[in-house]
C-alpha cells in the first residue's frame, strides 16, 4: 500500500474530529465540583456521552473508511487543491465575506454592503462597470430604506455617521 | 374536531393572514423556481423579519414558503430541466421529455393536480390524526420522550448522506452545539471558555442562516459559468386530457400515500420521497421502458409525492415538537423564537396556532393553484434573474438578519464560521440537516435524559424498562443498521448473481 492512500483526507478529518473529541469531553469533565450533587447526573453526564460517540464515529471513519475510489484528481490530473489556488476567486469571495463579516458594524452598513455587492458582481462575471456599480447602490440603498425605514432595524450607519446629519 | 378547524378557519381568513399566506406562497414559488436557495435557507431569512408578526401569521407564512417552494421546484424542472430543488430531480426526468415532445402543458397540469390532490389530503390527514397523536404523546414522561428524540435522530442520520457515520458525526455535531452555555437544570456554564456572549448558548437562528443561505450562495457562486442560460420551453395550453388523468389516478394516489409516510418520518424528507415513489412508479407499471422517455405518471407520481412529503413532516413536529428535517427544524426554532414550547401540549396550549396553521394550508394550496396555473411561464422566467446579482444581495440580507437577532458583532462573526464550516461540511458528504436538528432537540433531549434518570434514581435502566421507550430505542437501532444490513444484502445478491452467470 502507498502512503498517499493512508493519509486520506478524511482519516484527516477524523483525526480532527477526535482532538476536538478529547477537549470537549476534557472541558466537559472540568467543571467546578458544587455543580453536581450525589446520585443526580450532573451537567457533566451528556456531553461525555455525546463525546464518546462522536470518538465513536470517527474512529470509524479513521478505521474502515475507504473513500478512494475516485480520486482526488480531476481529469486534467490537477488536485483540486491545486485547482483551487488558480482559482483567486474563490479565496476572494470567502475573504470578502469574512471581512464584510468583521468590518461591517465599524463601517458602517451602507459603505460595507456596497463594497461587498459591488465586488461580488464583478468577481461573478459582470462585464458592464457602469451597470455593476449601479445595481450595487440601488441595491444597498433599496436594502437600507426597506430595513432600517420599513422594519425598525437599527443598522449601524458607522462612519457615514454625522455626515449627512443621520442618525 | 370540526369545531377546531372551523375555528382555525377563522384565524386563517382574516385579511391580514390571507395576505401573508398569499405572500409566504408567493416567495416560495420563486425561491422554488430559483436553483441554488432551498427553501430551508430561505425560512432562516425570514425568520427575523417575521418576528414582528403575530405568531400565527409567522407561522402561517413560514408554512406557505415550505409547500410553496416544492410547487415551484416543478416547473423549471419540466420546461427547463433544472430542478429548482432536490426534491424535484426526478421530475426531469419525465417532465422535460414531456415539454421536448411538445407536452409542456399536461406536465404542468398534471404536476398542480397531483400536488393539489397530495397536499389537501396530506392536510386532510393532519386534521385529523394531529390532535389524537398529540393526545397520546402527553402521556410520554421524560424516557419516552428522550428515546422518542433518539429514535427522531437516527432515522435522521440513516436517511441523509451518503455515509452513516458522517451523518452520525453531523447529528453529534449540533447536540454538541446545544450543550454550549448554561446548563438549565444546574445552572453550570458549559463551554462558555469564559465568553459572556456564550452563556446564552449559539443561536440557532445564526447556524442555520450560516449553513444554509450562506455556503448555499457561495456554492452557487463557485458553480456559476457565464453565459450558461438554460433554453426554457414555452407552455401553451395548461390542460391535461381527462383519460391522461384517469391513467394518472392511480401514480397520483400511491406518491400521495408514500410521500406521506415518508414525510412523516424524520429525516427522509421530501426528497427521499419523490426518488421512493418515482423507483416504485416503475416497478408496478406494465411498461417499464416507457419512464425516462416522457411518460407521464413519470411526472405525477414524484410531484405527489414530494407535496404530500411537505405536509407529512408537519404532523412530527406539531405533535411532537420533533422536526424531520432542515426546513421544519427551522420553522421549530421560530416557535421558540416566539416563546412557544414544541411538543404535544401546543394543541391545548396554542389552537389558534395550530389550526389557523392548518386551516391556512387548505387555502394556500388553492392559492399556490390560482397562481401557478395562469403564471406558470411567467415563474420560469424567474429563472433568467442573474445568479451574479441575486446571489450577493441574499448575502446581504442573511447578515442584516443575524444582525437584527441582537445588534450582536459576535453573531455576525458566529454566522460567517458557520458557513465556512457549512461550505466545507456540503462540499465533503457531511450532512447538514442533522445539524441543525441536534443543535434544536439537544436541550430538552439532555433535559429529558436527566429527567428520567432523576425519577429512576440513576438507573439507566428505566429507558429499557418502559415499553414504548424500549421500542422506540430497538427501532432507532434497526435504522442506524439499516444502511450496512442493505449494504451486505446487495453484495449477497451482486456475488450470487455472478456465480448464477458463471454456472450458466
Amino acid at each position: 500500500m502507498k502512503f498517499k492512500k493512508i493519509i486520506t483526507r478524511t482519516r484527516i478529518e477524523a483525526l480532527v474530529v477526535l482532538l476536538g473529541v478529547v477537549v470537549y469531553i476534557w472541558r466537559g469533565l472540568s467543571l467546578p465540583a458544587h455543580y453536581r450533587v450525589r446520585g443526580v447526573p450532573g451537567p457533566s453526564v451528556f456531553p461525555v456521552i455525546l463525546g464518546v460517540i462522536m470518538g465513536g464515529a470517527a474512529l470509524y471513519l479513521l478505521i474502515f473508511s475507504r473513500e478512494e475510489a475516485k480520486p482526488e484528481t480531476s481529469p486534467s490530473g490537477e488536485s483540486r487543491w491545486r485547482r483551487l489556488l488558480k482559482n483567486p476567486r474563490f479565496f476572494l469571495m470567502w475573504g470578502l465575506l469574512i471581512a464584510y463579516v468583521f468590518l461591517m458594524p465599524t463601517l458602517g452598513f451602507i459603505i460595507s454592503s456596497f463594497v461587498l455587492l459591488t465586488a461580488f458582481i464583478f468577481l461573478l462575471g459582470e462585464r458592464r462597470w457602469y451597470l455593476g456599480i449601479l445595481i450595487a447602490l440601488v441595491f444597498t440603498i433599496a436594502i437600507y430604506v426597506a430595513f432600517a425605514r420599513g422594519l425598525q432595524i437599527h443598522l449601524p450607519l458607522g462612519i457615514l455617521k454625522g455626515i449627512f446629519g443621520w442618525r | 374536531m370540526f369545531d377546531n378547524l372551523i375555528y382555525g378557519f377563522s384565524v386563517a381568513f382574516t385579511p391580514y393572514n390571507l395576505g401573508v399566506a398569499l405572500l409566504g406562497c408567493l416567495v416560495g414559488t420563486v425561491i422554488g423556481v430559483l436553483p441554488g436557495l432551498g427553501p430551508t435557507g430561505t425560512i432562516a431569512i425570514l425568520l427575523p423579519v417575521v418576528f414582528s408578526m403575530p405568531a400565527s401569521s409567522a407561522l402561517i407564512m413560514l408554512a406557505a414558503v415550505y409547500y410553496g417552494a416544492m410547487y415551484g421546484g416543478s416547473t423549471t424542472s419540466i420546461l427547463v430541466n433544472i430542478p429548482g430543488e432536490s426534491a424535484s430531480v426526478v421530475t426531469t426526468l419525465d417532465g422535460h421529455q414531456m415539454a421536448l415532445q411538445g407536452r409542456a402543458g399536461p406536465a404542468l397540469a398534471i404536476c398542480a393536480i397531483g400536488s393539489f390532490i397530495a397536499g389537501t389530503f396530506s392536510i386532510i390527514v393532519l386534521t385529523f390524526v394531529g390532535a389524537p397523536v398529540a393526545r397520546y404523546a402527553i402521556k410520554f414522561g421524560p424516557a419516552e420522550f428522550f428515546s422518542l428524540m433518539v429514535f427522531g435522530l437516527s432515522t435522521v442520520a440513516s436517511l441523509t448522506g451518503k455515509s452513516i457515520a458522517k451523518a452520525v458525526m453531523s447529528t453529534v455535531l449540533g447536540l454538541m452545539m446545544a450543550t454550549v452555555g448554561l446548563d438549565l437544570i444546574s445552572a453550570a456554564p458549559r463551554y462558555t471558555f469564559g465568553n459572556p456572549f456564550l452563556l446564552d448558548g449559539i443561536d440557532f437562528i445564526v447556524v442555520a442562516i450560516g449553513m444554509f443561505a450562506i455556503s448555499e450562495v457561495i456554492v452557487t457562486a463557485e458553480e456559476l459559468k457565464a453565459g450558461v442560460r438554460g433554453q426554457i420551453i414555452k407552455a401553451k395550453r395548461i390542460w391535461v386530457s381527462f383519460k391522461e388523468f384517469v391513467h394518472c389516478i392511480g401514480a397520483i394516489f400511491r406518491g400521495t400515500v408514500i410521500g406521506f409516510f415518508v414525510g412523516v418520518l424524520p429525516g427522509a424528507g421530501a426528497t427521499l420521497a419523490s426518488f421512493l415513489s418515482y423507483d416504485i412508479e416503475k416497478r408496478v407499471a406494465k411498461h417499464p421502458e416507457r419512464f425516462g422517455k416522457g411518460e407521464i405518471r413519470g411526472v405525477a407520481s414524484p410531484e405527489s409525492a414530494n407535496n404530500a412529503a411537505s405536509g407529512g413532516a408537519l404532523l412530527p413536529m406539531l405533535t411532537l415538537g420533533i422536526p424531520g428535517g432542515g426546513a421544519t427544524a427551522v420553522m421549530l426554532g421560530a416557535f421558540m423564537m416566539l416563546g412557544i414550547t414544541p411538543g404535544p401540549l401546543l394543541f391545548q396550549e396554542h389552537p389558534d396556532l395550530v389550526w389557523g396553521l392548518i386551516a391556512s394550508m387548505y387555502l394556500g394550496n388553492l392559492v399556490l393553484l390560482a397562481l401557478n396555473w395562469p403564471l406558470v411561464n411567467v415563474f420560469a422566467r424567474i429563472m433568467y434573474i442573474p445568479a451574479r446579482y441575486l446571489m450577493p444581495i441574499v448575502l446581504v440580507i442573511s447578515t442584516l438578519g443575524v444582525w437584527s437577532l441582537g445588534y450582536s458583532p459576535m453573531d455576525l462573526i458566529t454566522m460567517g464560521g458557520c458557513g465556512v464550516l457549512g461550505y466545507y461540511m456540503r462540499k465533503h458528504n457531511y450532512p447538514l440537516a442533522p445539524v441543525l436538528l441536534g443543535l434544536i432537540l439537544g436541550k430538552r433531549m439532555e433535559q429529558a435524559f436527566r429527567r428520567a434518570l432523576i425519577i429512576s434514581r440513576g438507573s439507566p435502566l428505566t429507558f429499557l424498562q418502559k415499553p414504548i421507550s424500549l421500542t422506540l430505542l430497538i427501532g432507532a437501532l434497526i435504522f442506524l443498521a439499516l444502511p450496512f444490513l442493505l449494504e451486505k444484502w446487495r453484495q449477497f445478491r451482486l456475488i450470487r448473481e455472478s456465480a448464477l452467470k458463471e454456472e450458466a
